[in-house]
C-alpha cells in the first residue's frame, strides 16, 4: 500500500460508508459488531497507525494486563521496574487498562509456584513476568502459550520460551564486570566472598546462576586463582545474619574483598558499616536504597546498576503498542550495566530516558 | 554554528569577535577559554541577549541555564580509579596538553584540582608526570610519549583529562605495552577502540548528546513560552569498561 492511507480508502476496503470508519477509529456513537470486525480487520491489514496521544484505534476497548514479580518493598529493586512501568502507563494515559499485580516470595518456590497457578487461569490480555525461578515460569508462559496470552520479560529471560519481548541486562557480563572489578581493585591471591542467598525449595534464582557463571568464567580465562568464599545469608531471617557474618569477618580475617551478586548487599554494607570494617573491598548489584546508602558512606565501592525503571518502562510501553497496533515487536532489548560510585550516584538520573 | 580551535587561543578570539556582531535571539556556547568567554559574555548581557554554556559553565557568568559534568568531581573519580587499579607506589602518568596562547582548558583545571584533592585527601603521594601532548603536530607526541615510557619504568597507570586518551592507547597497542593501565574521558571513536581493545581500562563518560539536547530544548522552550529555566544543570559522569560499551546508548533520554 502505497502514500498514506485516508479514512475513505478504508471505508471502500472494508465496504462500509466513511462515517462508520471514523465512528470507529475515534470509538464515536454506534456501530454494529459486523462494520467493526470488516473495519479492524482492515485496519490491520494496511498497518494503520493513528497518533496514540490523539486518537486510537482500539482505545475504546479496556485492556486487562498481569504483572507478577517478586515481592515488592520501598526502596528494593523490584519498585524501581513497578514505577516504570507505572511511568508508562501515565505517559499512554489515553489507553485504558486494568493492571492487576501479583507477588510472590522470591526466596520462596512455593509462593511463586501459587501465584503462577492462580495466574495461568486468569482471563487477561497479557502478562508482565519478573521471572526468579526457571522451572516454574516455564510452567506458566506453556500455559499462557497454549491461550495465546503474550507475556514479556522483566529483569531476565528464560531460554526455551517465547516472550513477546524481554528487557534485561546481561546477567552474565554482569558478573564477569564484578569479578574483574573486584580482582583489580584486591591485592593479587587474597580470598574473595561472595554472598550467597539462601532460598526454601534451594533453588538459585536465574539471574545469580548467570552472573556466578560469569565470575567464574572471567577468573578461569584470566588464570586467577583467588579462593572464592560462599558467605551464606538468608533474607528470611535477618536476625541470623550478623552471627553467621561475624563467623566469616570478626577479628583477624584475610578477605580482601567481596562480591554480593543479587540485590540484596545493604545487608553486609551495613554490617560492615555498624563493625567498622573498612578493609574489605564490596561491590553490589543493584540501586535500591540499603545500597545506596553503602555505596555514599564509603562501604561499597562499585554498585552496579540495571536501570529497572527503565526496563519496566520499555516492558509495558511495549505492550501497549502492540495491544493497539500489533505491529511487529523487537523481541532482545538489553539495558545497560551502570557501574556506579560515591562520587557518581548523585548525578545518575534514573529517568534520564524521558526527557 | 561557529567553531574554533580548542587548541588556539587565537582562533577562539577572532569566532567570538564575529559573534558578538551577529544579529542573535540566543547563543549556545560550549566553552574552552574562560578569558575570552567572559568577554563574550558581556558583550551578549549588555545586548540583551540568552546564551546557554554546554560542556562546562564559568563563574562570574550568567548563562540562561548551563548543561556539565561535574568536573571536580570527574578528576577526583579519575583519582580513585587509578590508584584503586595500579601497584601501590607506582608513579602516575598525566596528560598535559599544550595549547597555542598557552592556556589551560576550563574543563582540565577543575579535573586537575579533584584529581589532586583526592591524592591529597587520602595522602596517596605517588609521582604524578606530566605527559605532554599536542593537538596540532601529533608526530612530535610519537616522539614526546616514547621519550617519556622509555625513560619512565615504574609508570602503573596514566590518566587523560581531555578527550584525547584514544591516541596513547593507540601508542600502547602499537608498541605492546599492555601493563599501563589507562583512564580517559569522553566516547571518542578512538577512546572507544581502545576500550574494546583492551588499553583502556575505563572511560568517562559524560552524556555529550544528552547535554546538547536539552541546552537546545531549553533554548526554544525560553523563546516560545518564556517560562522559567532550571538554571543549574549536571549530567551524568558513566563509568565505562570494555564489558559495559556495548550495553551504553548515547541516546538513552
Amino acid at each position: 500500500m502505497q502514500g498514506k492511507i485516508r479514512i475513505k480508502d478504508i471505508a471502500e476496503m472494508s465496504g462500509v460508508s466513511p462515517g462508520t470508519v471514523d465512528r470507529i477509529i475515534h470509538n464515536r456513537g454506534r456501530v454494529s459488531e459486523s462494520a467493526r470486525q470488516a473495519v479492524e480487520e482492515v485496519l490491520k491489514k494496511v498497518h494503520y497507525k493513528p497518533n496514540i496521544h490523539i486518537t486510537g484505534l482500539s482505545l475504546r476497548r479496556k485492556y486487562k494486563v498481569i504483572i507478577t514479580t517478586p515481592d515488592v518493598m520501598e526502596g528494593e529493586y523490584w519498585e524501581s521496574i513497578h514505577m516504570g512501568i507505572r511511568k508508562a502507563i501515565q505517559v499512554y494515559e489515553n489507553i485504558r487498562i486494568k493492571c492487576s499485580v501479583y507477588t510472590y516470595n522470591q526466596y520462596d518456590i512455593n509462593s511463586c509456584r501459587r501465584v503462577y497457578d492462580e495466574i495461568a487461569e486468569m482471563d487477561t490480555d497479557a502478562v508482565i513476568i519478573g521471572t526468579t525461578f526457571k522451572e516454574e515460569t516455564l510452567k506458566l508462559v506453556r500455559k499462557l502459550e497454549e491461550r495465546e496470552i503474550p507475556y514479556l520479560f522483566v529483569d531476565s529471560t528464560v531460554e526455551d520460551t517465547a516472550p513477546l519481548a524481554y528487557f534485561t541486562s546481561d546477567h552474565y557480563v554482569c558478573g564477569y564486570l564484578i569479578a574483574r572489578l573486584i580482582t583489580s581493585i584486591t591485592t593479587m591471591g587474597c580470598r574473595i566472598g561472595m554472598l550467597q542467598a539462601v532460598r526454601i525449595g534451594d533453588e538459585s534464582a536465574n539471574t545469580s546462576i548467570l552472573r556466578k557463571k560469569g565470575f567464574a568464567d572471567y577468573l578461569s580465562e584470566k588464570n586467577i586463582t583467588s579462593e572464592i568464599v560462599r558467605i551464606p545469608f538468608t533474607a528470611m531471617e535477618p536476625e541470623n545474619n550478623d552471627q553467621q557474618l561475624d563467623h566469616y569477618f570478626q577479628g583477624e580475617h584475610d578477605f580482601g574483598g567481596v562480591v554480593v551478586l543479587n540485590s540484596r548487599g545493604g545487608i553486609l554494607a551495613d554490617y560492615f558499616y555498624r563493625k567498622s570494617i573498612k578493609d574489605v573491598r564490596l561491590i553490589c548489584v543493584d540501586i535500591t536504597r540499603p545500597n545506596v546508602e553503602g555505596l555514599r558512606n564509603g562501604v561499597i565501592d562499585f554498585l552496579i546498576g540495571q536501570e529497572p525503571e527503565r526496563q519496566g518502562f520499555l516492558a509495558m510501553k511495549t505492550l501497549l503498542e502492540y495491544l493497539i497496533y500489533r505491529g511487529s515487536v523487537k523481541v532482545q532489548n538489553y539495558v545497560s550495566l551502570d557501574i556506579l560510585t560515591k562520587d557518581t550516584i548523585d548525578y545518575y538520573n534514573r529517568f534520564n530516558f524521558i526527557s | 554554528m561557529h567553531t574554533y580551535n580548542e587548541f588556539d587561543v587565537y582562533s577562539c578570539r577572532e569566532v567570538y569577535d564575529r559573534i558578538v556582531e551577529i544579529d542573535a535571539d540566543g547563543v549556545i556556547i560550549g566553552l574552552t577559554f574562560k578569558e575570552e568567554t567572559l568577554r563574550l559574555t558581556r558583550l551578549l548581557e549588555e545586548r540583551g541577549i540568552p546564551y546557554i554554556f554546554v560542556d562546562s559553565t564559568m563563574d562570574n557568568s550568567s548563562p540562561l541555564a548551563f548543561f556539565t559534568s561535574d568536573h571536580y568531581m570527574c578528576g577526583y573519580l579519575m583519582a580513585k580509579l587509578i590508584t584503586s587499579i595500579i601497584p601501590a607506589g607506582s608513579d602516575i602518568g598525566m596528560s598535559q596538553a599544550v595549547r597555542i596562547g598557552d592556556e589551560s582548558a576550563n574543563t582540565s583545571i577543575l579535573r586537575k584540582k579533584g584529581f589532586h584533592d583526592y591524592l591529597e585527601e587520602k595522602k596517596i603521594a605517588n609521582s604524578i608526570l606530566k605527559i605532554p601532548f599536542s593537538a596540532f603536530e601529533p608526530e612530535k607526541n610519537e616522539v614526546w610519549m616514547s621519550e617519556f615510557f622509555q625513560s619512565k619504568h615504574s609508570v602503573g597507570g596514566v590518566v587523560f583529562f581531555n578527550s584525547r586518551g584514544g591516541m596513547l592507547a593507540d601508542y600502547f597497542a602499537r608498541n605492546g605495552i599492555k601493563d599501563i593501565h589507562l583512564i580517559g574521558v569522553d566516547l571518542t571513536v578512538s577512546n572507544v577502540k581502545g576500550l574494546r581493545e583492551g588499553y583502556i581500562d575505563f572511560l568517562i563518560g559524560q552524556e555529550p548528546e544528552h547535554q546538547g539536547f536539552l541546552a537546545m530544548k531549553t533554548m526554544i522552550e525560553f523563546m516560545i513560552y518564556r517560562k522559567p529555566v532550571k538554571q543549574r544543570n549536571y549530567v551524568r559522569l558513566d563509568i565505562l569498561t570494555r564489558e559495559t560499551i556495548d550495553f551504553y546508548r548515547e541516546f538513552n533520554y
